[in-house]
Formats: structure tokens, sequence, C-alpha cells
């Protein structure tokens, strides 16, 4: 009997040690911050699981399984696995659009006023990394947009640190006519795509 | 930027060099809060990730048991990391006057909220989730993983 009680205590053993080490990934769809909902799957070379309901979950044991559908978390489940996650996550960046006279690096009168909105989001958020955009219409030349592109960003950036916000919180870039926001032929003017982005984030 | 910078310079014949690359090399997003204890490993080396400071791709963000950090990335994606979590910002371009789009992140274990960005957007194929069960693509929606 004897060493059947330690084939039988090592089975159960083995057992449990196998349940221990099936891994367990758990994958939960939530909205948007905006308040959309869209989509998740997982893949693998098992398979693939999509999911696209609120609270809806893909459960994979590790990468040699197949993802399946693990049905809805409830609200307490997912406060038990994620709630420190979710309290650390950052809020959505915020965007501003400022707009410019054909060829000016001022921004035109709405946009000057919207700076100030800018500065209560950086106070607001003590946001420390404020990202500024430069674009320019396909008025002109390549080269020429790229600089005046620049020359809008870096305006705007020091009429944001003129207003308090302290230089070393930017990062400017500039995409001259590269990144319209209204897709336009060559030397067309365009007042929205005369643009700085500011993102507050 | 900087890749950026050196393209433009080259495009126009040297008229932009003298012109400042504002950006820092590299760089692809920041900390925005950090909690308990929290290390980002870059190069080999551990730096203490205080809000503001800026992350590169490669880093590495760590969480031990009492540690979170949530974080932004240049094309406006969030991540949150719980306690003991480990994640690679392994790759990121966004450069959308080039058209040229990458984000890799590699989820090795813990918790994490996910909330896609402009590149997911813009390119969804070019963002790769990894994670230990193969990989996770969210689309206009936020992701709560735990992966071991």
């Amino acid at each position: 009997m004897r060493p059947f009680r330690q084939l039988a205590l090592v089975s159960v053993l083995f057992l449990l040690l196998a349940g221990c080490a099936t891994t367990k990934n758990t994958f939960v769809l939530a909205p948007h911050p905006a308040g959309n909902v869209g989509t998740v799957s997982v893949t693998n070379s098992m398979g693939r699981g999509d999911v696209s309901g609120v609270g809806e979950t893909l459960l994979v044991d590790n990468a040699s399984a197949a993802p399946r559908l693990g049905g809805p978390m409830d609200q307490a489940k997912i406060d038990k696995l994620f709630a420190k996650a979710l309290a650390a996550e950052p809020p959505q960046p915020k965007v501003f659009l400022l707009y410019f006279k054909t060829e000016s690096a001022d921004p035109d009168k709405n946009s000057m006023t919207l700076l100030d909105s800018v500065v209560q989001e950086v106070k607001n958020t003590n946001s420390l990394d404020i990202g500024i955009t430069g674009h320019a219409d396909r008025s002109g030349e390549d080269d020429y947009n790229m600089q005046l592109s620049l020359k809008r960003a870096q305006e705007v950036q020091r009429l944001l640190v003129d207003r308090g916000v302290p230089l070393e919180r930017f990062n400017i870039e500039y995409s001259g006519e590269g990144d319209l926001l209204v897709p336009t032929a060559d030397n067309v003017h365009e007042p929205r795509n005369r643009r700085v982005e500011v993102v507050v984030r | 930027m900087y890749m950026r910078c050196v393209v433009i310079a080259t495009f126009i014949g040297g008229l932009l060099l003298a012109a400042p690359c504002v950006a820092e090399e590299g760089v692809i997003g920041s900390i925005h809060n950090a909690a308990g204890k929290v290390v980002v490993v870059r190069d080999g080396n551990q730096i203490k990730p205080e809000p503001g400071l800026r992350l590169k791709a490669g880093d590495i963000l760590q969480t031990g048991s009492n540690g979170t950090v949530g974080i932004v990335l240049w094309d406006d994606s969030t991540v949150a990391l719980g306690t003991s979590s480990e994640i690679q910002l392994t790759e990121f371009r966004f450069k959308p006057a080039q058209k040229d789009f990458s984000l890799v992140l590699r989820m090795v274990k813990g918790t994490f909220v996910y909330v896609p960005g402009r590149i997911a957007k813009l390119a969804p194929d070019s963002v790769k989730i990894e994670t230990p069960a193969g990989l996770a693509a969210v689309q206009g929606t936020k992701l709560l993983a735990k992966v071991k």
C-alpha cells in the first residue's frame, strides 16, 4: 500500500502544481474615457478571441492555448483586480487648436483668447508635458511652410511662457504642410490648416 | 524628432540647420504620476520616475508590491501599471507628416490600463501590444489587462 499512497500523494501534488502553473491572462473591455465603446482582440498561434461589449472578457491560459470568451466581469471584480492600475490612469490629454492668418506667425484674435484656456488647463492639471506642433497650409513652397510652421509653434510657446508656464515643460514639433487637418491640392489657402496644436498632457 | 530634423535639414539644403530641434532625441512620452516603488530601466540603468520625466523607446517600467505609475505617450495614448507590474516601451514612432507610425508595448506581467491614442486611430496595424498570452489589439476603447 505504501508505494501506492506515495504515488497518490505525488499525483495530487502534481495536479495542484499544474493548477497553480496554469497562467491566467485576463483582458477586459472598458469604455473609452470619451464614452465610446470599441473592440478588443487577443491573437496567438492557437487562435483569436474578439469582444465588443462593456465588461466582456477574454481569458488565455498561456500563449499555447486559444483565447476564449470569459463573459462579462462585474464592477466589483473589476475593482478587485484593477483598482490600483485604474487609480494611476492619467487623464486624457486635452487638445487646443490655435489658428493663424496667411503667412503670419501671430495667432488670430480668438486663438489669443484660447491661450488663457490653455494656461488654465495647465494649472488645473498641473501638466508637466505640453506638446506644441506647428502646421501650415499648402499655399507657398514646402520649405517656406516648414519654417513658418516652426515659427508658429515657437510663437505659441513664447506666448505661453509669457503667461507663466515654465519653458522646460514644452516640446515643439513642426510639420510644415505635411500633416493637413483638411486635405487640399497644393497652393491652396485653407485657414483650418494654418494651425498650431497644443496638447496638455 | 532628431531624425525628422535631419530629414528636414537635408531636404531644404541646409536652410533650417540653424533652427533648434527643441525636442530631446528619442523622447516618446512622460511620466504622469508615480507612487510607491517604481523604477524606469534605461540602458541597464535605473532612473527614479518623477512626474514629468521624459520617457524613451526601450524604457522598461517596473512597479513594486506597493508601486503604481501612469504615463502618457506623445500620440496621446495612456498606460497605467498596477502593483508588481512590468512593461517595456519597445518601439514608438509618431510622424504624421511622413505617415510613419509604430507603437510596440510589451506587457511582461501585472495589471494594466491602456487607452489607445492617435497611432491606433491613424494606423491600427502599426500598434502591437505584446503579452504572454499573445498579441492584444484595442480599437476605440479602454483595455484592462492582467497578465503573467
